[in-house]
């Protein structure tokens, strides 16, 4: 970073431009946030009945179902955003491919991670290699660690390419993941979709319906700050070739200058 | 900043970083392909308890993974020396399968809830007293690990009377078959 | 309350990775907020700026 810009950006900073990706919109969201986080949990562990089969291990499905949906609804948004890249070189969506794909490997992270600890005490084990959701997942998630791995390798076009065919590989695999339970009923562990199925009721529904929509929102906060930061990386890296490029003009009209003058 | 402003020898291209995506989209589709024709082939898991007894003489000895709901009227528990052990039968396809497992039972494991069994065929009754295997044709399944496939029902006790009622034709065959 | 080991861990790594990836997404953003002009911050409203 060269010293004047960073004096401009903080000459600039004030309290109604703080020098943050926040802004009155996104303090709105994550109080909302917040405040339905602390109702999911209060829902969740008190207010929604148990199972009669699983107990009160059928908890985890307000925090595993909400990760596995935006986890669809994350690596969507990066096929999208890689589409885009790939057909109009729109640099707006490549950032929005890159925020949507690192919040997406966070949630496949949690879906797997609570999904293994639901299984444990109702499936009698945390996994299993046989199961076509579980492995289908997995490699979800590995080809998504593999976009950020080549995404972390450099910050050219060339890099948004490669990581836009990556993304949309991942998603070739969205909906072989969604439709597993369907295809292989009768060949897989993991249960059919209790939401599309109306094997929900009351409460337990009610709270899956908020946590989702809470989740929901904490995706679309998460987004608008990480787009801001991938937007700020990208201006930080133009300004300083910009002024890369001037201090290198100046330096040559002092140069030509210079030489003009000894030969006058 | 270098102060040499002389024009620079372009350097070389790296010609084979050309074939980066290319080698890593094929690579990962090669993966994802193999592993759906892997999938649809069927022999991925497991096999159900009429798969199972279908194929009973090309299975062999063979470890392999059966899948079937136990008949309540059959679980009988017991011990194998020292060791836990708990027999029953259970159903799939309208075929029956004897079963002895080997270790404690899943904390969810129940009648006409649905298992996935590691294990064996075994010639011969199954060795727990007390036990009247439902199939009895003269073979068991032996298994060493259990998973239970329950099902996607979340409904509280209030509706559990009605959900037993309505449990379906494994509940339906299992009355049948304890009965006779 | 049945399964409470499973149910707190479940529940603390999903909050938990929640909030630790909101604290590290805002100073990931003030820090580089700092060094970037107001008037290169794209998404900022005529009014803001």
């Amino acid at each position: 970073m060269t010293q004047p810009m960073a004096a401009a950006a903080t000459e600039q900073g004030s309290a109604d431009n703080p020098a943050s990706t926040g802004s009155r919109t996104t303090l709105g969201l994550g109080l909302v946030v917040l405040v339905g986080l602390v109702a999911v949990v209060l829902l969740g562990f008190f207010g929604a009945p148990e199972d009669d089969q699983q107990r009160d291990a059928v908890r985890m499905i307000f925090v595993h179902v909400p990760s596995a949906l935006l986890t669809y609804v994350a690596f969507a948004t990066t096929a999208l955003g890689s589409v885009m890249w790939l057909w109009k070189r729109s640099v707006w969506w490549d950032i929005v491919a890159h925020s949507a794909a690192e919040i997406g490997v966070m949630f496949c992270g949690l879906t797997l991670a609570t999904g293994s600890i639901w299984g444990r005490p109702t499936w009698n084990t945390y996994w299993d290699w046989g199961d076509v959701r579980l492995v289908t997942t997995l490699i979800l998630f590995l080809i998504m660690v593999g976009y950020l791995s080549v995404r972390s390798m450099g910050d050219d076009d060339a890099t948004a390419t490669r990581a836009s065919i990556i993304g949309l590989i991942a998603a070739v695999n969205l909906p072989i993941v969604n439709r597993s339970v369907e295809w292989w009923f009768d060949r897989t562990l993991h249960q059919k979709s209790s939401l599309t199925d109306g094997n929900l009721e009351d409460l337990t529904l009610f709270t899956l319906v908020l946590a989702i929509v809470v989740w929901g929102l904490f995706f679309l906060w998460a987004m608008t700050h990480r787009f801001r930061v991938g937007w700020l990386e990208r201006e930080l890296r133009s300004g300083d070739l910009d002024e890369a490029i001037a201090a290198r003009k100046a330096e040559a009209l002092i140069d030509g200058d210079f030489q003009n003058g000894a030969s006058s | 900043m270098s102060d040499d402003l002389s024009p620079q020898v372009p350097r070389p291209t790296r010609k084979g970083r050309r074939w980066f995506p290319a080698l890593i989209g094929v690579a990962v589709l090669v993966v994802v392909i193999g592993l759906v024709f892997n999938l649809v082939s069927g022999s991925l898991f497991f096999y159900n308890a009429d798969e199972a007894v279908e194929r009973r003489s090309d299975l062999g000895d063979e470890r392999f993974t059966l899948q079937g709901a136990p008949i309540g009227c059959s679980i009988v528990e017991g011990f194998s020396g020292n060791d836990p052990v708990v027999a029953f039968s259970v159903t799939f396809g309208g075929e029956t399968v004897d079963v002895v497992h080997f270790g404690d039972p899943a904390e969810l494991f129940q009648p006409d809830v649905a298992v996935v069994l590691d294990g064996a065929w075994a010639e011969g009754v199954a060795p727990v007293d007390g036990f009247d295997g439902l199939a009895d044709d003269g073979w068991h399944f032996a298994s060493d690990r259990m998973r239970v496939k329950h099902d996607n029902d979340y409904i509280n006790e209030e509706g559990y009377d009605e959900r037993l009622v309505q449990s379906g034709a494994a509940r339906a065959d299992a009355a049948g078959a304890c009965t006779t | 309350m049945t399964h409470l080991g499973y149910l707190l861990v479940g529940w603390g790594l999903t909050i938990g990775c929640g909030v630790l990836y909101s604290i590290h997404l805002v100073r990931r953003g003030r820090a580089l907020a700092a060094r970037v002009p107001t008037t290169r911050r794209r998404w900022l409203t005529a009014d803001e700026r």
